[in-house]
């Protein structure tokens, strides 16, 4: 036997304990783009300080499978724009919406992660990613907060090498003007 | 694996969970307590075995499910329990449970109106994921599409990623399988079940459409999530390997611009193919058969409605026409010809594969190749023409069975249906295979064409009783270009001949086959084929050497399979009248160098000036003379013949035992002669 049934209270010491591992949810930021449809009071963990460790290590794993999902979300945002379904293309759009601003938001909102040398690759990545995804969305004024977001967070790093759009590499100084020019190309 | 065993796995899991603990519980409630919290394990097993299952917890409890309903969460039980949170949820999952092994949808009401319980009590995880779980099953009841998709969105963002990261911590503490992780160690299951509801209960439940958005859900699943964690759940239990399968289909040549919805339907049609086969291959055509090649059909014909590309048409028409040919195949094998109707044509699948072929310069991305490149692209062109050749070939063979069969004149019906079958897979050969079009054109096409050529010329000639003279001219120039296609079947040649005959033009044979001859004896592909030691290369240089004989030539158009031997008779024969009239031609001389008086050369001008030019010897030495410039000719003649003969024949005679190429390409699309044909068929033409 691997484990027994437990009572409720073994359950509510369970999420105890991921609190008290500073892992439970917390409140974020992105409420205001989220649509009515998936809106939900609850945004992923926003860290806030520095990590180190296995925070660190799990901070990464967790920017990496968001890199790795976005990545899913592009690719079958495309697809249902290339097959003119525009019931389901909403559909989704709406789900991204929430996603973008309940989870990827706030795991982006912290300073730190973009100059941490271990995880400003990949926090780059998934703001381009992002970005990438509110073009196919046709989110015009969003992709352009993302670019002055990404100048801001990134400036002096323009030779970084990042992945934009999904799938090739390039500078980060020609991922952004790759991004400004395509911008309206969504 | 089915998905019926991987249920069975998968519950076979869920007892390793549950059976000790629960099993040995005193009261019966709490028995079925933990039996409800652990649901997540054990949900999405195959009615049978779930029914199965409850009926052995309701054995280990003392009280079966619908009692321990009936007792925990109806009338004054249900009173005295409020509004319990973990009761609350329990009902729900208790009359999840009864509908999900019975199937009646009141219970899966019953279950909502419990689970509605919560809707002010979903910041608990577990509560989340019965809480859509239930209303995206309700949906699928419904036959709510938008509702299903949306429940299970929702169940996506609320539930599995806020859970994906406290897994990944208490995993990395080792602390997963705790019995304090709570319901975040249910992760996991949570993705199977995802998987299996999205993958395999929604097309049971005729929720076919609109399932698109959850492609990404489908992707995500299969990306590190089901089957990566085989210490909680068994590789062989899980679902990975289906979900691998349906990911490589969205992602690949058969989808339809990533559609879910398409991909789902072509793999049940897939399901369907194969049980279709299975029965085939089991029963020959029985009604079950049949009905199963109707249902096959009938799915595939679903998934071409799905298809809103020509990428998914091609895949559909791919595949059905594989369907076409095993039928026409099954029909001419077995002797019976029930009557199957198939709501494909090759014509569609004609017209699929022209609008394929329109984008070869450029544009195929908009066809649906968006994602998956070029050579995708084209090997979904290759596969299909490859499919539509098969159904051709194996749909004219089996008209020109039912031509063999027939005693009156059906049998010209059914012969120049056949005909019209070839001819028009050569007219789809003509079109592409030039210049600009061949990169669509397979290798295997070439012989193809030979076949149907042949084909065509077999339909008219052997098969057809009375053929029209146009007919009969059309069948000759078709065994002439099946000649040309393939020069390497020989009982080709003799039935050129035999066509000729039948209006009386074999001697026009050599004329017609020699510039054939000729090209192959020339050919900078077959020369570099040789030279290189391709596969094939000895036959080949054999029956190369053969065509650059004229008389091996006319013995392949004139001499009888079997005549071999008789050949090498005629040899011998010749060789003994040689010898005969070399024997002839020195008795003569002697006789005349014994008139002469002379041993040596005879001098008839002497004899003349003798006086005696009229005088009896001098006419028989000019008679000797004559004779012996007569028997000179005949030995010449001979000698010649002989020398041409014995030449010839061991060439023929080799070429007559080496390989039988017609075969062996036949029965292999990738056999590499193929390429061969293709090489040749265009230098021919360059």
């Amino acid at each position: 036997m691997r484990r027994s049934p437990i009572p409720p209270r073994g359950r509510l010491a369970g999420l105890a304990l991921l609190a008290a591992l500073g892992l439970a949810c917390a409140g974020g930021s992105g409420f205001e783009s989220v649509p009515e449809e998936f809106a939900w009071e609850e945004t992923a963990a926003e860290h806030t300080s520095p990590l180190s460790g296995e925070n660190l290590a799990q901070a990464r794993l967790e920017m990496q499978r968001a890199q790795r999902d976005l990545r899913h979300y592009s690719h079958t945002l495309r697809d249902l724009r290339s097959r003119a379904d525009h019931g389901s293309y909403n559909l989704f759009s709406s789900y991204l919406a929430a996603y973008l601003g309940l989870q990827l938001d706030p795991m982006l909102a912290g300073d730190w992660q973009s100059r941490h040398p271990e995880l400003m690759a990949l926090d780059a990545n998934l703001r381009f990613a992002k970005a990438q995804i509110l073009v196919e969305m046709r989110d015009t004024g969003r992709v352009q907060d993302v670019i002055e977001e990404i100048e801001l967070r990134f400036t002096g790093r323009e030779n970084m090498l990042v992945e934009f759009p999904i799938g090739s590499q390039r500078s980060l100084g020609d991922a952004l003007k790759a991004l400004r020019d395509g911008k309206w190309k969504g | 694996m089915n998905t019926r065993s991987l249920s069975r796995l998968v519950l076979a899991g869920a007892l390793a969970l549950l059976a000790p603990g629960a099993a040995r519980a005193a009261d019966p409630a709490s028995s079925w307590d933990g039996y409800l919290d652990y649901a997540y394990v054990y949900a999405s097993a195959e009615p049978d075995a779930l029914r199965a299952r409850l009926k052995q917890y309701g054995q280990e409890a003392g009280l079966s499910l619908a009692q321990h309903i009936a007792r925990q969460y109806e009338g004054a039980a249900k009173e005295l329990a409020g509004d319990d949170e973990s009761a609350i949820r329990r009902e729900a999952i208790a009359r999840l449970l009864i509908y999900l092994e019975s199937g009646e949808p009141q219970a899966l009401d019953a279950s909502v109106q419990a689970v509605r319980g919560l809707e002010d009590r979903l910041g608990r995880h577990e509560n989340r994921y019965w809480y859509h779980a239930i209303h995206a099953h309700r949906a699928l009841e419904k036959g709510h599409r938008h509702d299903f998709v949306t429940e299970v969105l929702k169940l996506w963002l609320r539930v599995v990623v806020p859970l994906e990261t406290p897994y990944e911590t208490l995993h990395t503490l080792s602390l997963s399988d705790s019995p304090n992780s709570g319901f975040v160690s249910a992760l996991p299951y949570i993705y199977e079940n995802l998987a299996r509801m999205i993958l395999i209960r929604s097309q049971r439940m005729g929720v076919d459409r609109d399932l698109d958005p959850l492609g990404a859900v489908v992707r995500m699943l299969a990306d590190h999530r089901v089957g990566a964690h085989p210490d909680v759940i068994p590789p062989e239990a899980s679902a990975r390997d289906y979900l691998a399968r349906i990911v490589e289909r969205l992602d690949g040549s058969e989808s339809d611009s990533g559609s879910l919805t398409f991909t789902l339907a072509l793999f049940e049609a897939g399901k369907e193919h194969d049980r279709a086969r299975g029965l085939l291959a089991s029963e020959g055509l029985s009604e079950r058969t049949l009905d199963a090649i109707r249902a096959t059909s009938g799915a595939y014909e679903t998934a071409l409605n799905r298809a809103g590309t020509v990428q998914g048409q091609a895949a559909v028409y791919t595949r059905v026409l594989r369907e076409v040919g095993e039928v026409y195949a099954a029909k001419q094998r077995l002797g019976v010809d029930p009557d199957i109707e198939i709501p494909f044509t090759l014509e569609g699948a004609i017209e699929t594969f022209e609008k394929l072929a329109d984008r070869l310069g450029g544009g195929h991305e908009e066809l649906g190749y968006r994602t998956t490149g070029r050579q995708a692209y084209l090997d979904a062109m290759h596969r299909l023409w490859e499919e539509i050749q098969e159904a051709s070939l194996n749909s004219a063979d089996y008209y020109l069975s039912r031509a063999a069969d027939a005693k009156t004149s059906l049998g010209d019906e059914h012969a120049r249906n056949a005909g019209r079958i070839y001819t028009r897979y050569l007219a789809l050969f003509t079109r592409h295979a030039t210049p600009g079009g061949k990169e669509a054109v397979p290798d295997s096409a070439y012989f193809a064409a030979y076949e149907s050529a042949k084909g065509f010329g077999d339909a008219m000639l052997a098969y057809a009783k009375t053929p029209t003279p146009e007919e009969i001219d059309l069948a000759t120039r078709r065994y002439r270009s099946a000649i040309a296609l393939f020069p390497f079947d020989r009982s080709l040649w003799r039935d050129l001949t035999a066509a000729l005959a039948r209006h009386g033009r074999e001697s026009e044979y050599l004329e017609l086959v020699r510039p054939i001859a000729e090209w192959v004896v020339r050919s900078r592909s077959i020369h570099t084929w040789i030279e290189n030691q391709e596969p094939g290369a000895d036959a080949i240089a054999t029956l190369r050497q053969a065509l650059s004989d004229s008389m091996v030539l006319m013995h392949m158009g004139f001499a009888e399979a079997s005549g071999i031997g008789r050949l090498e008779q005629d040899l011998s024969s010749l060789q003994a009248r040689r010898a005969e009239a070399a024997q002839r031609l020195d008795a003569l001389a002697a006789r005349r160098d014994a008139l002469a008086g002379s041993p040596a050369a005879p001098d008839p001008e002497a004899l003349a000036a003798a006086g005696d030019a009229g005088s009896e010897a001098t006419l028989e030495y000019q008679e000797l003379t004559r004779e012996i410039a007569v028997a000179q000719a005949l030995l010449d003649q001979l000698a010649k013949q002989e020398k041409a003969r014995s030449q010839s024949l061991p060439v023929y005679k080799a070429s007559f035992e080496s390989r039988d190429f017609a075969d062996e390409l036949r029965g292999r699309r990738d056999h590499p002669l193929h390429t061969l044909l293709r090489r040749m068929y265009h230098e021919n033409r360059s």
